[in-house]
């Protein structure tokens, strides 16, 4: 939501900085996807990610809704718990117990999704008889995606999420955690299907030839990063059908 | 397996110009999410 000149938490990925100046431009997302939404008709939108416990649930669960009718629901929501003391702070949400809370803030939103009318009590949220219109486009709602590599994370997947999006992971990382992940489901009686599994090389260069390895780990799709910095939109391109050429048609084989 | 295009809107991709253009590319290109 908001980044810090100065700060004392430790950012998971990388050196333990963010790695990009403070005051980079970082778009809300969902606004973004809504007008990606309008540009295109068929590829799924996804926040990568957004911070769940840093919104209001009942705000957050209309946006989302609403972003997916605007897609013909094409969106899924990609959540993480947050990493960034001070920006908490900032937007006046405890730190502490955030993972809880997002769990929370979860279930209400299914709840707001599915249901005609939906009430809540529980530790962050307290409501009774309130309706939410208009509903995601698939009856079960919005797919939601964990971001992360912790086991609290992976738990999440395998308790109550519908998908993972390891981020820094090489193929034989990937396979480390999927292989926790498809323990955590069996433990939860659930089954590996009832999951997709997305792996962000991040940073971290791979080739064509690492595609086999990432679906031999039991990865269901791979999210590249554009290398580099291109400056205009003629590079822009270049580069996206150059990772074509490299990634999306030998994956299309496998 | 599927290739999905990670962290539009971030940096310069989050004007609206670079934010079409990539949405469209990696559409027709065949990337699975964006």
């Amino acid at each position: 939501m908001v980044l810090l000149d100065e700060y004392r938490s430790k950012y998971p990925y990388s050196s333990g900085k963010f790695p990009a100046p403070p005051d980079i431009p970082i778009a809300d997302p969902f606004t973004t996807l809504a007008y990606a939404a309008a540009c295109t008709t068929k590829i799924r939108l996804a926040t990568g990610i957004c911070l769940v416990p840093e919104h209001n649930p009942l705000v957050l669960g209309k946006t989302v809704a609403t972003v997916d009718r605007l897609s013909g629901g094409r969106f899924i929501l990609g959540v993480g718990v947050g990493w960034l003391a001070e920006e908490f702070a900032a937007l006046g949400v405890p730190f502490e117990r955030r993972g809880q809370r997002t769990r929370e803030y979860i279930e209400v939103m299914r709840k707001l999704w599915t249901e005609r009318s939906s009430s809540h009590q529980g530790e962050f949220v307290d409501f009774r008889n309130v309706l939410s219109y208009a509903k995601p486009i698939n009856a079960k709602g919005v797919p939601v995606w964990f971001g992360g590599e912790s086991n609290p994370a992976l738990r999440r997947v395998a308790e109550y999420g519908d998908g993972w999006i390891g981020f820094n992971l090489l193929p034989e990382e990937a396979a480390e955690k999927i292989k926790r992940i498809e323990e955590l489901l069996k433990a939860n009686g659930r089954k590996r299907s009832d999951v997709k599994l997305a792996v962000s090389p991040y940073t971290k260069a791979i080739k064509t030839d690492d595609l086999k390895r990432y679906r031999d780990a039991g990865v269901d799709e791979i999210a590249l990063l554009a290398s580099g910095r291109p400056t205009t939109e003629h590079d822009m391109i270049a580069g996206l059908e150059h990772m074509a050429r490299e990634f999306v048609e030998p994956a299309a084989k496998l | 397996m599927e290739v999905g295009y990670f962290a539009v809107g971030i940096g310069p991709t989050a004007d609206p110009e670079w934010v079409r253009t990539v949405a469209t590319n990696v559409e027709r290109l065949g990337f699975s999410t964006l």
